[in-house]
């Protein structure tokens, strides 16, 4: 069980980890000598509160510009190189490692109050999205002849719409965990 | 409803709070005390039914001491009864103004369910 909760506390930022790691840890091992129910369940309700409030400290991490912009661009990379056919693959598979990079190795911020305007972002999210979306399909309009696309605008209408892929999933998902967040 | 980044010049920019800063304010409006007091005492005020856990009181504690909320304090209650290492949390001047603004609006707005006898089925 400790070394579960060992993993558990690795979910969370590295900021939190330096910050709280030790007395989570301490605040744990009071619920465990104080509570009435086993060492096993305490422990279980523990690690599952724990990835879910990682997940977000995280999330909240993740909608900070600077990582916010490398991490849409990777995942961009990623999707598109991924759509492209094998030749990509490589490029699909490094986009991922610095995507994960940035999340579980980068250097976190410290964890800032979740700004409530962050709210109506989700709009500036989905308008890009949609901006994407639509650039693409203006590619397709323009550019396309008789015998199909150009390998070039091939390339661009897929990177639009990976881009527009993943300006969506990010609007969504800001929706989702701010404007229902407690 | 458009919101705005807390100010401290503006004690209702920080409103409405989330449940579980105003159940961390209501603990140590009693006092300084330690996460698992104020774990314990989030429990025992509400019966059992709010149940908080390690990752959500921490990630708590930090945002609102980051806000200026509650403040870290060296001071023991009594450094004989309890261990030494561990971290205590108060309420900042600040906390208490915003806690009790808090307050206000949920009693407000309970007057007004009460008014409109929800608990008595007014919706139906």
């Amino acid at each position: 069980m400790n070394l579960l909760l060992q993993v558990a506390l690795l979910a969370f930022p590295r900021s939190f980890r330096r910050e709280y790691g030790t007395e989570w840890t301490r605040t744990i091992a009071d619920m465990r000598n104080h509570s009435n129910q086993s060492a096993l369940r305490v422990g279980g309700t523990v690690v599952a509160e724990a990835f879910t409030t990682a997940i977000q400290m995280r999330w909240e991490n993740l909608m900070k510009p600077t990582k916010t912009v490398l991490s849409v661009l990777a995942a961009t990379i990623a999707l598109a190189a991924l759509v492209m056919g094998s030749a990509a693959i490589a490029v699909f598979a490094i986009a991922l490692v610095v995507l994960v990079g940035l999340q579980f190795a980068g250097k976190d911020r410290p964890i800032t109050p979740t700004d409530p305007s962050i709210t109506r972002r989700w709009y500036l999210w989905m308008a890009g999205a949609a901006g994407a979306f639509l650039l693409g399909l203006g590619v397709v309009v323009i550019t396309e002849e008789d015998g199909g696309l150009s390998s070039t605008a091939w390339a661009t209408w897929m990177l639009s719409w990976a881009t527009a892929a993943v300006l969506a999933v990010i609007g969504l998902g800001a929706t989702r965990l701010f404007t229902h967040q407690r | 409803m458009a919101k705005r980044k807390p100010d401290p010049h503006d004690i209702d920019s920080y409103l409405p709070l989330p449940a579980s800063a105003m159940h961390i304010i209501v603990a140590l409006a009693a006092g300084e005390k330690h996460g698992y007091a104020i774990m314990r005492d989030i429990d025992d005020l509400s019966g059992g039914s709010v149940s908080m856990g390690p990752g959500t009181l921490y990630g708590s504690i930090k945002r609102m001491i980051d806000q200026g909320l509650v403040q870290e304090t060296d001071e023991r209650p009594d450094s004989t009864l309890d261990d030494e290492r561990r971290r205590y949390y108060r309420l900042t001047a600040l906390g208490q103004r915003v806690g009790a603004a808090e307050q206000a609006r949920l009693t407000a707005l309970l007057s007004a369910a009460q008014v409109r006898r929800l608990g008595l089925g007014g919706l139906t």
